[in-house]
């Protein structure tokens, strides 16, 4: 047995970034709680000149060692070691400051895995396919589908230019349309993409479609690629199975484009466990923690250019379903402009104080987000000019949540898809799996969300964003450690949720507000009692937005609604109180919010 | 301790090189060491004609099997003509016959073995790319890639729509401040790169593209009157393929804002200069600036004694800067200080300062705002001139 099995675990994990290489040291005290010891990161050094992620990997691992003492590199060992044993020191109870147990790792350098999906119909396998490679922690570049009005040409064109890592090709359901999938791979044969990494290698193909024809596929490929074939992702119309693709989507991401992604061919050679794509990392995170504390969970993550939004959310059988998806054209400096183009600037102007709409003409505020476009590097330095950014994040959270709905369903159940689905019909929002009316808990996260400097800022950003309703506590991740605890939950998750809950996330507050109002209610009037732990705390009045913090920050108890009248239901009917346990207040305290969902303004809220 | 910053290259004269390939596999029609003008061809290839294919089996009613298979006419390679049999079974001692024909001119491509579908394959189409700049060959690599360079003015634009093109700089008798109307665009100005002004209306662009110029380059543009001449609202700082009658570009950004002087006097200088305009424009991933290459006469070439520096991306003081965020959004000033430690915003962020004396004011400028005036900047709002 190992000297080390009695002392304290200690795991190093790195998250290899486009740019930033961060690891984080994770430790166990004496009573056997997690804390995160050290951290340390490196500019990523995957691109030329370099072109060795493992430089860049030594570098953070060699500021952990400087900042807290414990030294984990064997000597003069880092050029020639390619296995855990040869780098890494053993842990010796003798010697409790040095050694290691486990190396893990997540990786999005170089752009993360980048797909290009196929399906013959956008609403089925093209939807199905998307969603599957979107699973698998990938970023899907391109749809093809018979819809696209592009003509062959044009695509060949595309499909040089694009160099996707992995082709996913899907459409017809099993004995039915076969001309689709051979057109495209017939495209595929005429573009031979090339891969990003590896210039010998062929790009991997995955097949998903009309099971019929998967010999043939197969054989007109093989010239230029490696092709796999799973289980269509729809057999029939009414059956989706997208599980079996993106496993082979991870198991490809692995041994081929890892593998041939500059020095990460010794760094899985370290790692204790696969490598995954920081997307899926971040998502097993939330979904892990999901399950462990039965909540139902929607995280997104705004960035520069993407918006990437998690939800787990009970199906009609009550089975909680996880689901991703990332806007890749919604974000707050690259895709700003495209924010400002979907939305509007008359719905980003609704968002601004009457005192900083005065200040500024609509077309001055469009040319402001524009200019954010094209120097996207810049900051806002004015407080009023931050309330613009904020005003703007609002949008991109709605219209990523919208982008989610659309995509999000049960995987595993039988969807019975009617012209009404696929017409975009509006239903009632608890008919959808994500049902914000089911919602227990919204965390935040991406720079606009986690260095807002007002706490309050990132929860109005939030509730107003995604039109929260009913009873939901608030959360920011403060340091974006996600990815990292994602890939520990493989091997250690009560680890992985203890150190989420303590370190990772930051508690704002608690949000209630009704999920429909009656027709006929008055401005001011009450709508509902809230009880905190018992006692009365204050009144949800229908047109306005309370918060109570001082007493309630930082507490944790039960919350009761108790609806006056029948006017509003908060979620158990009109007229039904509702209750939760053991809700955290946060910062903040708690959001009394009876403003109506179609809500289009903002003032100064009262405390 | 030098920090860098973004900066758009504006110069007089540096040295470019340019790599001119296709999608395709190409040929290079030029030689190391030929000289080349912005319309030579230097690269041809072609593009694979399209397939249509064409099911036998299904066609014909019948399974594929080793019978039908006998029935084929063609081979992989065969050229054959629109109509021609491709396929004839006969039935009933040959009295019947079912016949598949082609659907176009082109060539066998493929067979599939499985369910003998035949792919015809269109003729290939001839593809070329042209230098787009004028200067010298310096390079070819295999697979047809051609890199050419030149010693040229040289000025990046913030943003641009439009392709490559190119034709003589006529730069337009307006002050940098002032907008650009329709009686700002010269009569006999076919094939000009017209320079200068803040912003123009969408009546002065239409104006432009009626008298066939092939670029204009100015200030700023308002994003109703980019839409209107673009024909979409760009969302996203990727272009370059927009059908439009002639590539713009904006050396300043989004609004109405002057042109910087310096900007101005390279282009002026330049007057009657041939010049190539490219208005692509790629924030992300790889930046790519819009830019205007005019290439110095071939006996004014030189060699590098004769290169200026381009502007160093060190931010120091004395610095000349453009301001690139609201509430100083486009006004230009020279650095008289920067400070160690991080400063505390409004906003709250602890950031790495500059201490900017403003040179000149946009027109529309807050009138608490005056040339001389001492502002403080965050670093990353800062572009060096």
């Amino acid at each position: 047995m190992s000297s080390s099995h009695q002392l304290p675990r200690r795991i190093l994990v790195t998250d290899c970034g486009s740019t930033t290489t961060k690891a984080l040291l994770f430790e166990q005290r004496a009573d056997g709680a997690w804390y995160t010891r050290s951290r340390g990161e490196a500019p990523t050094t995957v691109e030329a000149p370099i072109a060795d992620v493992t430089v860049g990997a030594l570098n953070a691992f060699r500021e952990i060692e400087e900042l807290s003492g414990v030294q984990l590199i064997r000597s003069g060992s880092s050029e020639s070691a390619t296995s855990f044993a040869d780098l890494f020191l053993p842990r010796d109870k003798a010697r409790p400051d040095v050694g290691l147990d486990l190396y893990l790792s997540t990786s999005s350098a170089g752009g993360g895995l980048q797909m290009l999906v196929a399906g013959l119909a956008r609403e089925y396998s093209a939807n199905s396919a998307a969603r599957a490679a979107l699973g698998a922690g990938a970023i899907v570049m391109d749809v093809i589908c018979a819809e696209d009005p592009r003509t062959s040409i044009e695509w060949i064109d595309r499909l040089r230019h694009l160099k996707p890592d992995i082709v996913l090709l899907t459409g017809g359901t099993d004995g039915g349309a076969i001309a689709f999938p051979i057109e495209v791979a017939e495209m595929l044969l005429q573009a031979r993409p090339r891969p990003r990494f590896g210039q010998t290698i062929r790009v991997p193909v995955i097949y998903a479609g009309n099971a019929a024809i998967s010999q043939e596929i197969t054989e007109l490929l093989s010239p230029i690629a490696d092709v796999s074939v799973t289980a269509n992702v729809r057999a029939s119309l009414d059956e989706e199975q997208i599980a079996q693709a993106r496993d082979a989507v991870h198991e490809l991401f692995l041994s081929h484009v890892m593998s041939h992604a500059p020095g990460y061919g010794k760094l899985m050679g370290w790692a204790s466990q696969p490598i995954m794509p920081t997307p899926a990392a971040a998502g097993d995170m939330v979904r892990s923690y999901a399950l462990a504390k039965k909540v139902s969970i929607l995280c997104a993550d705004i960035g520069g250019a993407t918006t990437d939004v998690f939800s787990v959310f009970p199906d009609a059988e009550g089975e909680p379903v996880f689901n991703r998806t990332v806007s890749a054209n919604l974000g707050m400096s690259y895709s700003i402009g495209n924010v400002l183009k979907e939305a509007g600037i008359a719905r980003i102007e609704r968002w601004l104080e009457s005192s900083v709409r005065a200040a500024s003409t609509s077309q001055e505020l469009d040319h402001r987000i524009r200019n954010k476009m094209i120097r996207p590097t810049s900051i806002p330095q004015t407080l009023e000019d931050l309330k613009v950014e904020q005003a703007v994040c609002r949008e991109a959270l709605r219209l990523s949540l919208v982008h989610h709905r659309q995509l999000a369903v049960s995987a595993t159940k039988r969807q019975r898809r009617t012209f009404a689905d696929i017409f975009g019909s509006k239903e009632r929002d608890e008919q959808q799996l994500v049902n914000l009316a089911a919602l227990d808990m919204v965390v935040g996260s991406g720079g606009v969300l986690s260095h807002a400097p007002d706490r309050v800022d990132a929860a109005m950003m939030m509730i107003d964003g995604f039109g929260l309703c009913g009873i939901t506590e608030l959360f920011v991740d403060s340091v974006f450690m996600m990815p990292h605890l994602g890939v520990l939950a493989g091997v250690e998750p009560q680890a992985a949720a203890a150190l989420f809950e303590q370190e990772c996330l930051v508690a704002i507050g608690c949000h209630l507000r009704p999920v429909r109002v009656a027709k006929g209610v008055s401005h001011g009037q009450p709508l509902a009692e809230v009880r905190f732990n018992g006692t009365s705390v204050g009144e949800i009045c229908f047109g306005s937005l309370v918060m109570i913090g001082e007493k309630l920050a930082n507490q944790r108890g039960d919350i009761e609604v108790i609806p006056r009248g029948r006017q509003a239901d908060f979620g158990a009917g009109f007229g039904q109180a509702r209750a939760r346990r053991r809700v955290q207040l946060g910062q903040v305290g708690l959001f009394l919010d009876g403003r109506a969902l179609s809500f289009h303004g903002v003032e100064a809220i009262p405390r | 301790m030098t920090q860098l910053v973004p900066s758009l290259i504006v110069t007089d004269r540096t040295v470019l090189r340019r790599r001119r390939e296709l999608a395709v596999p190409g040929k290079a029609l030029v030689a190391a060491g030929d000289n080349v003008s912005v319309d030579t061809v230097v690269v041809r290839g072609e593009i694979p004609g399209e397939i249509v294919t064409v099911s036998p089996s299904e066609s014909l009613g019948v399974p594929f099997d080793a019978r039908l298979r006998a029935a084929y006419l063609v081979r992989e390679g065969d050229t054959v003509t629109k109509g021609q049999v491709l396929v004839r079974q006969k039935h009933l001692w040959g009295l019947v016959q079912a016949t598949v024909e082609s659907p176009i001119d082109g060539s066998i491509s493929f067979i599939t073995h499985d369910q003998g579908r035949i792919g015809v394959q269109y003729p290939a189409r001839a593809v070329e790319r042209r230098a787009y700049l004028g200067g010298k060959v310096v390079g070819i690599e295999q697979g047809g890639a051609v890199e050419l360079e030149c010693v040229a003015s040289f000025v990046q634009g913030v943003f641009g729509v439009g392709g490559e093109r190119s034709g003589t700089i006529i730069p337009l008798s307006l002050a940098v401040d002032a907008p650009i109307e329709p009686a700002a665009i010269p009569s006999n100005c076919e094939g000009a790169i017209l320079c200068g002004g803040s912003s123009p209306t969408i009546d002065a662009l239409r104006t432009a593209a009626k008298r066939g110029v092939q670029g204009m380059v100015c200030g700023s543009v308002s994003a109703e009157v980019l839409q209107a001449f673009s024909g979409s609202d760009i969302g996203v700082a990727v272009t370059g393929d927009e059908p439009v009658p002639f590539s713009l570009i904006i050396t300043e950004g989004f609004g109405c804002v002057p042109m910087a002087e310096r900007t101005h006097r390279v282009l002026q200088h330049r007057a009657g200069s041939v010049a190539s305009i490219s208005g692509a424009t790629q924030v992300r991933a790889g930046a790519m600036r819009p830019e205007i290459i005019i290439p110095w006469p071939a006996a004014e070439q030189g060699g590098l004694n004769k290169v200026d520096e381009a502007p160093r991306a060190e931010l120091r003081v004395g610095s000349e800067v453009r301001l690139i965020r609201y509430p100083y959004f486009g006004l230009l000033g020279i650095v008289r200080e920067l400070p160690e430690q991080p400063i505390p915003l409004e906003t709250g962020a602890h950031v790495r300062a500059a201490k900017v004396e403003l040179k000149a004011i946009a027109p529309g400028g807050a009138s608490s705002l005056v040339a001389g005036l001492l502002v403080v900047v965050p670093r990353a709002n800062i572009e060096l001139v």
